[in-house]
């Protein structure tokens, strides 16, 4: 990043906390450790990390400052500050999930996210492969984009994942669930909840393990079900109900690809859990039933942000360095609408940059820009320019 | 069936001190009961509950007593274990009532709300972050959040299954109670406790150092977890001693050297270990077991607190082969 760049940028995210700097403070601010990234010229910026802040300390620091990423820990400590893990005395953590457009398959990552060798210079859409395919570098380097698409699934996602797990089995109630827009390309859940908050990374490991069915064997949820006995129900609560739904489906299909209407005791028997009238199926085919339906059915949520107990995590409210949006408080993320919502920075002052980096097409609140090519000078509203110049696919020309 | 018979109720406390007990005026004859009840936990990794209710209330009572002077981790955890088992042989023999009861004198608490799901009957019910923590140590798919019926925060479960997670928590609550003892400690408890510690058998330290080439500090850190855990006398589980005795047969311990880590367990029976070991080591069959992948270690529970050497690999083996690279390259002071 030119120091044209930085300064710009360092003086607008100023302009933010000065302004809105006030009420950033996470719930127990003075147990936390923060941490935060500064804005600089260099391509690797160190974390300065183990730092702690009263409630009312937040805002000047982060004005003063003015960092490019802030963070703050999901764990208590008795001494935040202390510089070891070992000194500071951990005291419990918040539940957190972290949904990411990275951890689904999301079809537009072939469209906006690129990859490329150092060392080769060869470059590829989509997501970047263990190794270079004409060199076999590992070291390979990734640009990753967002889009409408990738973010709605990643909300979907988010929501699937609280109204599906996190409300009715491990009964969680909506006001101790927090969704924030993580500022690029997802979505953090935090629970602030005093139960799980002594949860150590075992326990947390088996709600991931839940919530992805890592571990599921269909067999203890009544799959394929046993002759006679009462197999699996689609009112049954957890996965033995999703199972079970899941199989219903498949035998409707099933039964429609033959021209077949089930008859309404074969229904009835079913949906009293008695899947033995129906013969169709064999042993390996309910397991691939199960195995598909827990694939489909499962949270697709990032592992180590939940089980880590020391994680940090983007302070809410905070802009993301990465795109200038705001990591932003979200009440229900289907109706939330990023790349409008997020936006802090004015659309009526324009600043002039140049690309320097291939930019796929992106809509910023109702305008869609780009793509734009590597050379290109532009003139932009303030919000999109920022958006360019956090992602590091161009530099400020002139200032506003 | 009295919850007397569980002594370590509040029930049997306040009968217990109707009696008068203390550590000061301990007779010889409780000594001795307490003495009986420790050793035959340790050695025999079983507590037969006398058949008179008062003398079982007491021999617990001052095998706590003793414990407790003893302090000495490994005894305690061998202890608390079949301490544990016996709870649980009993409270399976209890109502619903009695157990949700006995729970709560251990800081659990239980639901009680008849369910029935697949036509099995839950009649109980725990807050799944209890689950968890009680379940810890009990492994197996069956006892896998996921493959549980967990609806509005909590886990169903059978009355056989209460029994076990109430004798998980007595476990740990004797391991984790300890209590100083000052002064005026009465001879016949003293000596009671030097013959214990004579008695219990010392853990035999395999000399890991004349395996030539072998790196102890190269294990990944889920086998050093399953490794410390027989050196305290933890309760390994199934899986994790699969884990550990196929890794270690992959890198060159033999069958001795494995039999010998297994020796300090509560439920150790050599004979049948010995077999064991040989059947994964390929002894017998001429197939040696691969450990499992990082993937079946974490559906185990047994991934602990991965390193960054975790992060690039998918196999234990692996791990060890990168860091023994790593360890003797920076002792020759080579880069690595």
């Amino acid at each position: 990043m030119e120091i044209k760049t930085v300064n710009l940028l360092r003086e607008w995210f100023r302009h933010y906390y000065n302004r809105y700097g006030e009420g950033l403070a996470p719930p127990n601010a003075e147990m936390r450790e923060f941490a935060h990234i500064p804005f600089t010229t260099e391509d690797h910026t160190l974390m300065s990390r183990h730092q702690t802040l009263k409630k009312d300390e937040i805002a000047r620091f982060l004005a003063e400052k003015s960092p490019r990423h802030v963070y703050y820990s999901t764990a208590y400590y008795k001494t935040p500050g202390a510089p070891t893990m070992e000194g500071k005395t951990w005291l419990g953590a918040d539940l957190t999930f972290d949904l990411d457009a990275d951890h689904l398959e999301v079809p537009c990552k072939k469209e906006h996210d690129r990859w490329r060798c150092p060392k080769c210079n060869k470059t590829g859409w989509g997501k970047k492969p263990g190794r270079c395919p004409t060199c076999g570098n590992p070291g390979l380097e990734e640009n990753t984009w967002i889009c409408d698409k990738c973010l709605g699934l990643v909300a979907n996602e988010t929501t699937r994942i609280i109204e599906e797990f996190l409300i009715p089995d491990f009964g969680f109630s909506k006001n101790e669930i927090a969704v924030n827009f993580s500022g690029r390309r997802g979505y953090h859940i935090h629970i602030y909840n005093k139960a799980v908050r002594q949860l150590d990374q075992r326990a947390r490991r088996e709600i991931v393990d839940y919530i992805t069915a890592r571990g599921l064997e269909p067999k203890l949820h009544g799959i394929p079900p046993i002759p006679g006995s009462h197999g699996p129900l689609e009112t049954d609560p957890g996965w033995r109900g999703r199972l079970a739904s899941c199989a219903k489906g498949e035998l409707e299909k099933e039964l429609a690809r033959h021209g077949l209407k089930p008859s309404d005791d074969l229904w009835r028997r079913i949906s009293e859990g008695y899947w033995d009238q129906f013969k169709g199926w064999g042993e390996k085919k309910w397991r691939d039933i199960a195995v598909r339906g827990s694939s489909l059915r499962s949270g697709k949520t990032d592992e180590p942000v939940t089980t880590d107990i020391k994680r940090l995590i983007r302070l809410p409210n905070s802009l993301h360095g990465g795109s200038g949006f705001k990591v932003c408080p979200v009440r229900d993320p289907t109706e939330f609408d990023p790349l409008k919502d997020s936006l802090v920075f004015p659309m009526s002052k324009t600043v002039e940059i140049k690309i320097f980096e291939h930019a796929p097409p992106i809509r910023i609140a109702d305008d869609t820009y780009g793509p734009y090519s590597p050379g290109e000078e532009l003139e932009l509203p303030l919000g999109a320019a920022i958006f360019y110049l956090c992602n590091e696919v161009a530099e400020v020309v002139s200032g506003v | 069936m009295s919850t007397l018979l569980l002594p370590f109720t509040t029930e049997a406390a306040k009968h217990l001190s109707t009696l008068g007990f203390t550590l000061e005026n301990v007779p010889s004859n409780v000594v001795e009961l307490g003495k009986r009840r420790v050793l035959e936990a340790v050695e025999k990794g079983v507590v037969t509950y006398p058949s008179d209710e008062e003398q079982n209330l007491l021999s617990y009572a001052a095998a706590r007593m003793l414990i407790s002077l003893a302090d000495k981790p490994s005894l305690t955890r061998k202890y608390a274990i079949a301490e544990a088992k016996a709870a649980a042989n009993t409270l399976t023999k209890l109502d619903e009532n009695k157990i949700v009861k006995t729970a709560e004198n251990l800081g659990l608490t239980l639901l009680q709300q008849k369910t029935s799901v697949g036509g099995r009957p839950y009649p109980l019910r725990i807050h799944f972050t209890d689950y968890l923590r009680y379940t810890e140590h009990i492994r197996g798919p069956p006892w896998k959040l996921v493959n549980r019926i967990l609806t509005n925060g909590y886990v169903l479960i059978t009355k056989q299954e209460a029994a076990r997670i109430v004798s998980e928590a007595l476990r740990l609550h004797i391991i984790s109670s300890t209590k100083k003892w000052s002064k005026n400690i009465p001879k016949q408890c003293l000596e009671a406790v030097k013959e214990i510690k004579k008695r219990i058998k010392p853990f035999k330290q395999v000399d890991m150092a004349t395996l030539r080439g072998f790196d102890p500090s190269a294990l990944p850190p889920c086998i050093k977890k399953i490794l410390s855990d027989l050196k305290m006398g933890e309760n390994v589980p199934h899986q994790a001693r699969f884990a550990l005795t196929s890794f270690l047969a992959n890198i060159g311990f033999s069958t001795n050297q494995i039999v010998e880590l297994f020796s300090t367990l509560p439920d150790f029976k050599e004979s049948l270990t010995r077999y064991q070991v040989e059947h994964i080591s390929g002894v017998t069959t001429g197939k040696k077991y691969s450990p499992p992948s990082c993937g079946t270690m974490k559906t185990h529970g047994l991934c602990y607190q991965p390193e960054k050497t975790c992060e690039k690999i998918k196999h234990p083996l692996r791990f060890y082969e990168i860091e023994k690279v790593r360890k003797s390259g920076d002792k020759d002071g080579k880069p690595s």
